[in-house]
């Protein structure tokens, strides 16, 4: 295959590898084909014919697409035959297109548009009536025109072959023709948003954008996710609101980083953004007098904060910060408070356990995991919590690796797995079992392992010993592991320092109170930054017992009820899109973005509050942003990792407790910004349980998501979502009786 | 001395007066071109006017039918907007002139729900009028308009659609005659 051949394109003589597609090597030359159907990550089709090109020895046209390319081909792109042929398909498309442009979504950015201007006729000679098709409802996230459609199936390619989730096909013949879901079910995927970006035309828009804004007029922003570990790039589309210098996001695209997400972007990166424009968010100050909140100034709120910080014990101050922060923010906050003689800092508030540090960057690419012979799941529900991870996955399950998943919840995947059912008190024996088999050799994994450490695995009990026996294993072996925390910046805050058992940088060992122990300690002040105490910590109870009983200080973006009950003081946040900064990924990849849009109404970026707090305070900040992010990048970038403290391996014993946790919330619920995002929020309702067993508080309602009744459950396994009244338990697997 | 000597010398005297000065020397001294234009003067003032004395006088102007005046949003005959948040006026306007926001109206349609043309920045180009696809926003003859206060200069879409409601009849005409001629 090394060899090498050439060809002429365009009476250009072109090197090219065999068994490449005439098209991508024309445009690797700069040579343009027009094409619908065609789309380098899918399958090829040439059911469009649009790039149809003239090959010298070949009587008809042919697709450039399907053509591979040979030795000493001859191929015009510019030939009479080839224009030919590309305005008569351009005509033959444009038969049944509606010339909406004006009032279509696509317009502007539209490959139909474009080629029509580049390759068509200019005129046409059809003068009978048009195909006009019933438009299909999707759900709140994708609108359909399904008239403009011109049957390119990328969509349908998509789903099937990327996605790994069927959801439209193509139904009919000739004239009735057409994408459908057939069953009339809206589109499911964690995905689906990509099929607006793979749609040529406007069959398929965004609907939260709908009709909002036209693609020439908006400012284009770089920006990273901030939902999922893998740090996907994304396209802040903004633009200027009003006349008061106000600019807004208008929707989010893509961007292609072929070490990351390839193009594809996750649902909740995609509609997220209209978290930001939701009207609980926070614009004031508000403070608490009484029984009563009233709106404050800044100055007045901080001279408070101030008043209370100095005359506190600082080992009775404890600092909650949410794993969303970026890596700036988490650094000047550690700082000041650190240097303030605050210890009490941590920013895993999943942890159900003491546990020192144990987040470490990974070394794996997301393009090599099909380099493992096995991949294990230990406890993840990996296609919701990390959706482009489970791409790769998918990619290596195609590839011939392996896929193993331990856990208490059968889900429902898209690519085939081993899975073993484990109930989550024998979550970490199991893994013991499948690491150290009884029987030697039988059921022992085998070559390269790559272990996948999900949620159900760091919010388990026993995360230390489950980490503990996966890093000896790994050492021994050429084997990996990946945390994949919850956040898009855990790994960033562990390494600024935003823990009880590190200073910043992992220069030093610290001594503070972790999440877990000051749960069950009591508090003087308490500062949460972007945490709300219903939904984002992993006990709610305890959390609301001790914030309620301290003095509590809130920085969050949202105005919710459950702040309201526990906190004394709420300060305006601006959340991500709004502010610089950097996140970590989860191989420690530090990804730099810059502010796309303006904060709403009186709320801070993170880091001017801690700035401020700061310099109110007498410590040493750096004097702006810029040189706080030039300090940063310095220590992080000379940065090294303390070793992971050894844990003696020995073999786990079952959990005695009645109840445990296998899951946060779902995945559209993990953070403030998604769950005030409200078209996600349609589109991925909390599905209702009524639960059959009592807890030993009392009998509860519990609500599941991301929960399918294909999805089988351990039995005795106790099912949770964040924030929706707590506990539930299955006893057995989910069927239609316990369903209300 | 009789009148035939006193010409014969005159004539002498301006046949010498020619030769040593020139022809154009000469016709200054004997004021020719100031009597030619008085001459103008006089038959002018006995002329019909043309000049209106606007405003004080002539109330009907003579205006081209494809006069650039004030702007206008229309609508059409059974009242909806014509306007269909297209956005080319916008992004045509050589002075920024306008400035459209737009979601999609209950009933699914396309439409603006700001639609603001500043007019101390319009230039009266008519190019929004040009890339219209719907005709929607057009220049009306009406130039009998003055912004008195700084904030008023801002017309908002309910005022653009007023003026288009008042101007209707004006506007179709001289479109018809604009077509005719």
């Amino acid at each position: 295959m090394s060899h090498s051949i050439e060809l002429t394109i365009n009476e250009r003589v072109i090197v090219a590898k065999p068994g490449e597609r005439l098209i991508d090597v024309a445009q690797r030359e700069g040579i343009y084909i027009p094409r619908f159907c065609y789309h380098p990550k899918l399958s090829v089709v040439a059911s469009c014919r649009m790039c149809l090109v003239d090959i010298e020895g070949i009587g008809k046209t042919q697709p450039a697409c399907a053509t591979l390319v040979s030795d000493n081909m001859v191929v015009k792109t510019q030939s009479h035959k080839a224009i030919d042929a590309q305005k008569a398909i351009m005509q033959f498309l444009l038969i049944n297109h509606p010339l909406h442009c004006p009032i279509c979504d696509q317009g502007g950015e539209c490959e139909l548009q474009d080629t029509a201007m580049g390759y068509g006729k200019g005129v046409s000679e059809y003068s009978e009536s048009k195909r006009v098709v019933a438009d299909e409802d999707l759900g709140p996230l994708v609108k359909t025109d399904m008239s403009l459609c011109i049957h390119c199936t990328r969509c349908v390619r998509f789903g099937k072959e990327v996605a790994g989730v069927p959801e439209l096909s193509f139904i009919g013949r000739g004239d009735t023709a057409g994408i459908s879901t057939y069953l009339s079910r809206g589109l499911k995927s964690e995905l689906s948003g990509n099929v607006i970006d793979l749609c040529p035309v406007g069959a398929l828009t965004s609907k939260p954008f709908r009709f909002k804004g036209r693609s020439w007029g908006f400012k284009q922003q770089r920006g990273v996710s901030s939902h999922d570990c893998i740090g996907s790039n994304l396209v802040y589309h903004t633009m200027a609101k009003g006349y008061e210098n106000i600019t807004d996001v208008m929707r989010v695209v893509p961007y292609t980083n072929m070490a990351l997400n390839e193009g594809w972007l996750a649902d909740r990166d995609r509609f997220s953004y209209e978290g930001l424009y939701a009207s609980e968010r926070l614009e004031t100050p508000l403070l608490k007098e009484g029984d009563h909140w009233r709106q404050a100034s800044f100055e007045e709120v901080l001279t408070l904060i101030y008043n209370r910080m100095v005359a506190v014990d600082p080992e009775k101050v404890g600092v909650w910060l949410s794993s969303q922060m970026t890596l700036e923010e988490g650094y000047l906050a550690q700082h000041v408070f650190r240097s303030s003689g605050v210890e009490n800092i941590d920013h895993r508030l999943w942890m159900n356990a003491d546990v020192p540090l144990y987040q470490r960057p990974s070394s794996v690419a997301l393009g090599d995991l099909h380099s493992f012979d096995t991949i294990v799941l230990i406890g993840s529900n990996i296609r919701y919590e990390q959706p482009i991870l489970a791409l790769r996955l998918k990619e290596a399950s195609e590839k011939g690796s392996d896929i193993i998943s331990i856990g208490a919840i059968a889900h429902e995947y898209y690519f085939p797995y081993q899975c073993h059912l484990t109930q989550p008190q024998e979550l970490a024996m199991r893994v013991f079992e499948l690491l150290h088999p009884p029987v030697s050799g039988q059921g022992s994994l085998s070559g390269k392992v790559l272990f996948l450490l999900g949620e159900e695995a760091l919010i388990h009990v026993d995360i230390a010993q489950i980490q503990a026996m996966v890093h000896h294993w790994c050492d021994q072996s050429e084997s990996e592991y990946m945390l994949l925390t919850p956040g898009p910046n855990s790994l960033g805050l562990a390494a600024s320092g935003c823990t009880p058992d590190y200073k910043a940088w992992g220069a030093a060992k610290a001594n503070g109170l972790s999440y877990y122990r000051m749960l069950r300690n009591t508090m003087d002040v308490m500062w949460l930054h972007q945490v709300d105490p219903m939904q984002d910590v992993s006990d709610p109870k305890r959390a609301y017992q001790l914030l309620k009983s301290a003095f509590t200080i809130a920085v969050s973006a949202y105005d919710t009820a459950s702040l309201r009950d526990c906190a004394d003081v709420i300060l305006p946040l601006a959340l991500a899109p709004e502010t610089p900064g950097s996140y970590l990924n989860y191989q420690g990849l530090q990804q730099k973005f810059v502010a796309a849009s303006s904060p709403r109404g009186e709320a801070k970026m993170g880091w001017s509050i801690y700035h401020v707090l700061g310099s109110m305070l007498s410590k040493v900040v750096a004097k702006d942003y810029d040189t706080l992010s030039q300090d940063v990048d310095r220590a992080y970038g000379t940065m090294v990792w303390p070793d992971i403290e050894q844990v003696p391996v020995e073999k786990p014993k079952v959990i005695s407790a009645q109840w445990m946790r296998v899951g946060l919330s779902s995945w559209v619920r993990g953070d403030g910004l998604v769950r005030h995002a409200a078209a996600l929020q349609q589109a991925y309702p909390i599905e209702e349980f009524v639960l059959l067993a009592e807890t030993q508080e009392a009998s509860i309602e519990g609500q599941i998501t991301n929960l399918k009744y294909s999805d089988t459950i351990a039995p005795g396994t106790l099912v949770y979502e964040r924030g929706q009244v707590f506990y539930a338990e299955t006893m057995g697997p989910l069927d239609d009786g316990d369903v209300s | 001395m009789n009148i035939g000597a006193v010409i014969a010398t005159l004539l002498f005297f301006l046949i010498i007066t020619w030769l040593v000065i020139g022809s154009e020397q000469l016709k200054r001294y004997l004021l020719v071109d100031f009597l030619k234009g008085l001459g103008v003067t006089g038959r002018a003032f006995w002329r019909r006017k043309i000049t209106q004395h606007y405003p004080d006088e002539g109330e009907e102007l003579p205006i081209s039918p494809r006069f650039k005046g004030a702007l206008a949003l229309r609508r059409y005959e059974n009242g909806e907007e014509r306007c269909i948040a297209c956005k080319l006026c916008e992004s045509i306007c050589p002075a920024l002139a306008i400035t459209i926001e737009a979601e999609e109206r209950a009933d699914g349609a396309r439409k603006t729900t700001r639609f603001d043309i500043d007019t101390f920045k319009c230039i009266n180009c008519g190019l929004c009028e040009e890339a219209c696809p719907v005709d929607s926003i057009v220049c009306t003859d009406e130039m009998h308009y003055s912004i008195l206060q700084r904030g008023d200069n801002i017309l908002a879409k309910d005022q653009l659609l007023m003026i288009g409601d008042m101007y209707e009849d004006r506007i179709q005409h001289n479109l018809r005659e604009d077509n005719d001629g």
